[in-house]
């Protein structure tokens, strides 16, 4: 395959960092510091030029409006010469909420589901832990005075996750047998885990977020199926304190990725490239 | 939205059309039900379904109709759970869910999907630390008006194939009744699962076998022993004891396996409670409960015939299999 389109359909409920991702793919793609270069200048930067500025501003991105749906289309070539035109989404995390919450899928949803070459799912693992349960925490301690103050009813989020699979493999198979898209899951906000250099993100999935890690196992494969880990910033930014450095140098020297070994870089595009791979060998 | 489809057996708009249309529509019982409501109605109803996707299960425990669903390829598994009111059955279930969830299954086992994760989640939230009160026992399942059980459903991989779970999380009065009286007219979902489950267990209830109402516990159980023993017809049954934290008076224990012995000969007993063992604290996953799914899963179910008379949602499974 030396010329391909490949359309990213990305699923993420609000605060895992989609519209951050985004904006620094591009920086990251513009000054060639990835392995994805662009080949021809987008014609139109208007979908992230908000996130951009305000990164380069050391402040992070404001959230992206409910009802906003925008899609931007990079002409980029990889290092061994494949040329891709990727589509980017960039939107309001309650429209997957809403999704999931109402059972209900829109049109323009199930367009971009059936038209996708690969899907990505955005986990942010701090916001999606698991709460204790009657065998994590014995039964001895039922009795004693509740004293974790952040503890909140809620419903677990590996069950929600599960389930908005289940509704994207579902609706995708309303147009006949085959396989679905290739999918890598990114957890994002990594810096935020504090976790050592060298962790598989594989294995950090597996063990947050199990009944997520083994529906995937089963449903999709490893050939089929990445796990990254995914800094887009490197550090969290503050509305309150602009991030000198960040003015200074360009958010483009901040963030990495971690790769499925467990090595960090810096190059944001790797999981892009992996999808191009993993598309290329279906 | 006030309005439903009139074709028996579908739950459209809040599910997708049985009729099998992506889109409702193009559905001839949708639209002959639009088509003659009151302009502003209907207006309403076109406005909200026209283009959306709708889906096939709602997350919640599922009915006999939405069997249909999970017919397709693979193999079904129908769980039967037969016991007295707050014997832990519906704990015991949403242990199997949470120990899942952790990642805790038997050896090769692993989860692939479920239809019911809405009602996984219902039964098993009363099991976790997100209440301020810590975890308390699952409520009582009602028995309420329905007369078929709720069913939970799992996909699991285990070593040998793909296996989708049906567990019903029904009510301890149906089977009371259904145990005095075969025909109760309150016993009709006990009679449906007795005709449609490949696996049974009968729960036996150590807190209530070793507390103050141990006779006419026993006694009760006694009774579901024989109405199971008549109906089994060389089906897997499992003697499950329950609370098995509690130490049950000896002699109880010997009446009563003295009369599962009688009445289902071929069975196995296991032992669960949500305590560990003082050995296995660290484990986090209670006693017996693992074992007991392993068995659930790994037993032959081979050799019963489901009669479609009786059990037409169940023949149609055998018949051809189920979704994966």
């Amino acid at each position: 395959m030396n010329d391909a389109s490949i359309r990213i359909a990305l699923f993420g409920e609000s605060d895992v960092g989609k519209s951050h991702y985004g904006g620094q793919l591009l920086s990251r793609i513009e000054t060639e510091s990835c392995e994805l270069k662009m080949r021809v200048t987008p014609a139109d930067l208007t979908p992230f030029d908000e996130v951009r500025t305000q990164l380069n501003d050391g402040l992070p991105a404001s959230h992206t409006p409910s009802s906003v749906y925008r899609e931007s289309i990079w002409q980029v070539v990889t290092e061994h010469g494949q040329q891709l035109d990727l589509t980017w989404p960039d939107y309001g995390g309650e429209q997957v909420r809403q999704l999931i919450d109402t059972r209900r899928m829109g049109p323009e949803w199930w367009d971009r589901i059936q038209s996708a070459d690969g899907w990505i799912l955005m986990v942010r693992p701090k916001l999606a832990k698991q709460d204790a349960d009657i065998f994590s925490r014995p039964l001895g301690d039922v009795r004693r005075p509740n004293t974790d103050a952040d503890i909140k009813p809620h419903r677990s989020s590996q069950a929600r996750l599960v389930e908005l699979l289940q509704m994207l493999l579902h609706s995708y198979q309303t147009r006949g047998p085959g396989c679905p898209p290739v999918l890598t899951v990114l957890l994002s906000c990594w810096d935020e885990l504090e976790l050592a250099e060298g962790i598989k993100p594989s294995e950090e999935l597996a063990s947050r977020l199990p009944l997520l890690w083994s529906f995937i196992n089963n449903r999709w494969g490893s050939d089929r199926s990445a796990v990254f880990g995914l800094s887009a910033l490197g550090t969290a930014l503050s509305t309150d304190k602009a991030n000198e450095e960040f003015r200074n140098r360009g958010p483009e020297h901040f963030g990495y990725v971690v790769s499925a070994e467990g090595q960090r870089t810096s190059d944001l595009t790797l999981p892009i490239v992996r999808i191009a791979e993993m598309i290329r060998h279906r | 939205m006030s309005k439903k489809c009139p074709f028996p057996d579908c739950y459209a708009p809040e599910m997708s059309c049985s009729n099998g249309e992506a889109k409702l529509e193009e559905c001839a019982h949708w639209k002959s039900t639009t088509e003659t409501t009151q302009s502003s109605d209907e207006h309403q109803v076109k406005n909200e379904t026209n283009d959306e996707f709708l889906f096939p299960w709602t997350g919640n425990a599922m009915g006999a109709v939405d069997l249909n669903f999970l017919a397709g390829t693979g193999s079904t598994r129908l769980l039967m759970m037969a016991g007295a009111a707050d014997a832990g059955k519906t704990s015991l279930l949403a242990a199997f869910y949470l120990l899942i969830a952790r990642g805790i299954s038997p050896e090769g086992v692993s989860f692939a999907g479920s239809l019911t994760l809405e009602g996984w989640e219902n039964i098993a939230s009363s099991l976790r630390w997100s209440m301020k009160d810590g975890p308390s026992f699952p409520a009582h399942t009602s028995s309420g008006a329905g007369r078929r059980p709720g069913l939970l459903h799992l996909s699991l991989r285990t070593p040998t194939k793909m296996c989708e779970l049906l567990a019903a999380d029904a009510p301890g009065e149906w089977f009371s009744a259904w145990a005095s009286n075969q025909q109760a007219q309150q016993a009709e979902g006990a009679r449906w699962l007795a005709a449609c489950s490949d696996v049974l267990l009968v729960i036996a209830d150590s807190y209530a076998l070793s507390g103050p109402a141990r006779g006419p516990a026993r006694k009760a159980l006694i009774d579901l022993f024989r109405r199971i023993g008549s109906e089994l017809n060389g089906r897997p049954v499992a003697l499950v004891w329950t609370k098995c934290d509690v130490a049950v008076p000896e002699e109880i224990t010997n009446t009563i396996r003295d009369a599962a012995a009688r009445s289902l000969q071929n069975y196995l007993e296991f032992h669960v409670s949500m305590h560990p063992t003082p050995q296995a604290e660290s484990q986090n996953h209670g006693q017996g409960i693992v074992e007991l799914l392993q068995w659930i899963l790994a037993v032959s179910t081979s050799g019963y015939y489901f009669s479609p008379i009786d059990a037409p949602e169940r023949a149609m499974l055998s018949t051809f299999g189920a979704f994966t």
